[in-house]
């Protein structure tokens, strides 16, 4: 069997070699959209508890995946050219420490985004009070509070604790499990932040009875990601809030 | 001896020479060939995923990504036009932002097809600028791109005349559609919903039974919308008057349809629901069945 020619299809100018990397490089990128899935429910799983898939920094999975790809290809293309050890053990380390580096900046990148909550004033802050009108009927209303009910709730905010104890976690998820927790069935209260670094960011949390929850994000499997928070007198706040605009009780 | 004398032997001879210059140019020509059609090969798989730019939040690569696809768009939406625009309804099954909403398989030729040959011969040129000049000259570059000129100016003539085919055969009624009925009241339609595949057939009976091409003056005051999907691909926009039991197309043809068709529209925009025993197809009635058995 005729041996193939393979000099035709070897780079042999630093010219096309940089081309080869930006193509490659393109090519991958491209390509690893969509296979990042796994990478952005593990970075859900261990980012701040404060963030929402909503305003999550986005591509830093993808991002991951064609760094590993890539120093692959690198590998590959110093095993073929017979690079020095020390090279080929350099290219290793970078496809090791680069993904790494990705995973400690979008840590530091979530930071930055939830620290509006404590830092900046919100653009603006919402109320949904649920209703019920008749039978099965629920509706919200939707209330603006004013500046001294701001400035309360936005103490009350950003003074919450997470609920950081595994077991009651694992109490509150099947609580939410079994609960109807569908768009008007619960009383909700939204904080939204202009874009700071990249991104706005919202706090949605729900109350229904003593319980007061952030919805992130789902995981694979069908999981959910919430964080639960412990009520610091939020709670009541708004229920008086609401007695007072709607002269309602719930 | 005759025979021996009338044949001329041709010698063949090997070419000797030392010309390496030829021999250079020669290999230079073949992998430069090669490498632009890598490239090009490229630029086919990155056209392909040029819309994913949408998504991409880096911009350089968003950037990178974008210039196939923003080419085609400037084509098809800003210099030559497309029928877009005519379209009225932007709900139910019309895509709003879809180059050509009447043709799914236009749409595909102008999205993907066009942005595909726009990227193979945007990274193809790239190999020509960034290889030798001596054998890849400007002269050849010329050919190449007018290649490419003329497969990419087939592409849109095609999807343009696909495209008219469908407005054509949507003016005609032609196929077996599914239907996207909408409900509203006098303020204007406020829901739609889909009859698809056999849920669609008595509404399908009850259109084509009585259609024929009528003469009268239209009332726009009492037309309601519906849209027919015919094959999934193909999207045509209606009105239907169910007093006057007409039904006119886009581009003004008018059709008289049975007043059976009419009444159950005119149901259907009032109520939200169609009257029982339209949607599905109907059951063999019993005495059927008996007259089969015997």
């Amino acid at each position: 069997m005729k041996k193939p020619d393979l000099s035709k299809f070897r780079i042999k100018s630093t010219k096309d070699w940089v081309i080869f990397w930006i193509f490659a490089t393109l090519l991958v990128y491209t390509l690893a959209d969509g296979y990042d899935t796994g990478i952005v429910y593990w970075l859900r799983s261990v980012e701040t508890p404060w963030l929402g898939y909503v305003n999550e920094p986005q591509n830093y999975g993808r991002m991951m995946i064609s760094a590993a790809v890539l120093a692959v290809l690198a590998e590959a293309v110093c095993f073929l050219r017979r690079k020095s050890l020390r090279i080929k053990l350099a290219v290793l380390a970078a496809g090791v420490l680069v993904p790494i580096a990705l995973v400690g900046m979008y840590l530091v990148h979530c930071r930055l985004i939830v620290s509006s909550l404590w830092q900046e004033e919100p653009s603006r802050i919402t109320i949904w009070w649920k209703e019920s009108s008749g039978g099965n009927t629920v509706s919200a209303v939707l209330y603006a509070p004013d500046e001294e009910e701001q400035e309360k709730l936005l103490e009350y905010c950003r003074n919450l604790t997470v609920v950081s104890d595994e077991a009651l976690q694992e109490e509150f998820i099947q609580w939410y499990r079994e609960a109807d927790t569908s768009l008007f069935s619960q009383n909700h209260i939204d904080l939204h932040y202009p874009e700071r670094y990249g991104h706005s960011y919202s706090l949605d949390l729900y109350v229904w009875g003593d319980y007061l929850y952030f919805f992130r994000g789902h995981k694979r499997g069908n999981g959910y990601f919430l964080a639960f928070f412990e009520d610091n007198g939020l709670i009541q706040y708004l229920e008086d809030l609401r007695q007072e605009q709607l002269g309602t009780a719930e | 001896m005759e025979s021996e004398q009338d044949r001329i032997e041709i010698p063949e001879i090997v070419y000797q020479g030392d010309d390496k210059k030829l021999k250079e140019r020669i290999f230079k020509f073949k992998t430069g060939s090669l490498r632009i059609g890598i490239f090009t090969l490229i630029g086919l798989i990155l056209g392909f995923y040029s819309h994913t730019y949408v998504s991409d939040t880096f911009f350089p690569t968003k950037f990178i990504m974008a210039i196939p696809y923003k080419i085609s768009e400037a084509i098809y939406v800003s210099v030559l036009g497309t029928d877009a625009k005519m379209m009225k309804f932007w709900h139910g099954p019309v895509t709003p932002n879809a180059f050509f909403p009447h043709s799914w398989l236009a749409t595909v030729m102008a999205e993907l097809v066009t942005v595909v040959l726009i990227s193979g011969a945007i990274y193809g040129s790239l190999a020509y600028f960034t290889g030798d000049k001596r054998i890849f000259t400007l002269q050849r570059f010329l050919k190449f791109a007018g290649c490419w000129c003329a497969a990419i100016l087939l592409c849109i003539g095609l999807a343009y005349g696909i495209n008219g085919k469908a407005v054509a055969d949507n003016e005609r009624l032609q196929g077996e559609p599914d239907f996207f009925l909408y409900h509203g009241d006098m303020g204007g339609v406020k829901d739609g919903r889909g009859f698809y595949g056999e849920n669609a057939y008595v509404l399908r009976e009850l259109l084509y039974n009585g259609l024929s091409p009528a003469h009268v003056q239209r009332n726009a005051e009492d037309e309601i919308p519906m849209h027919l999907i015919y094959a999934l691909s193909r999207i045509g926009e209606y009105k239907v008057n169910c007093q006057e039991c007409y039904l006119v197309t886009e581009q003004g043809r008018l059709y008289h349809v049975s007043e059976e068709f009419a009444a159950v529209l005119a149901a259907y925009y009032e109520s939200g629901t169609l009257p029982e025993g339209i949607q599905g197809i109907p059951l063999e009635s019993s005495t059927e069945a008996e007259v089969e058995t015997e």
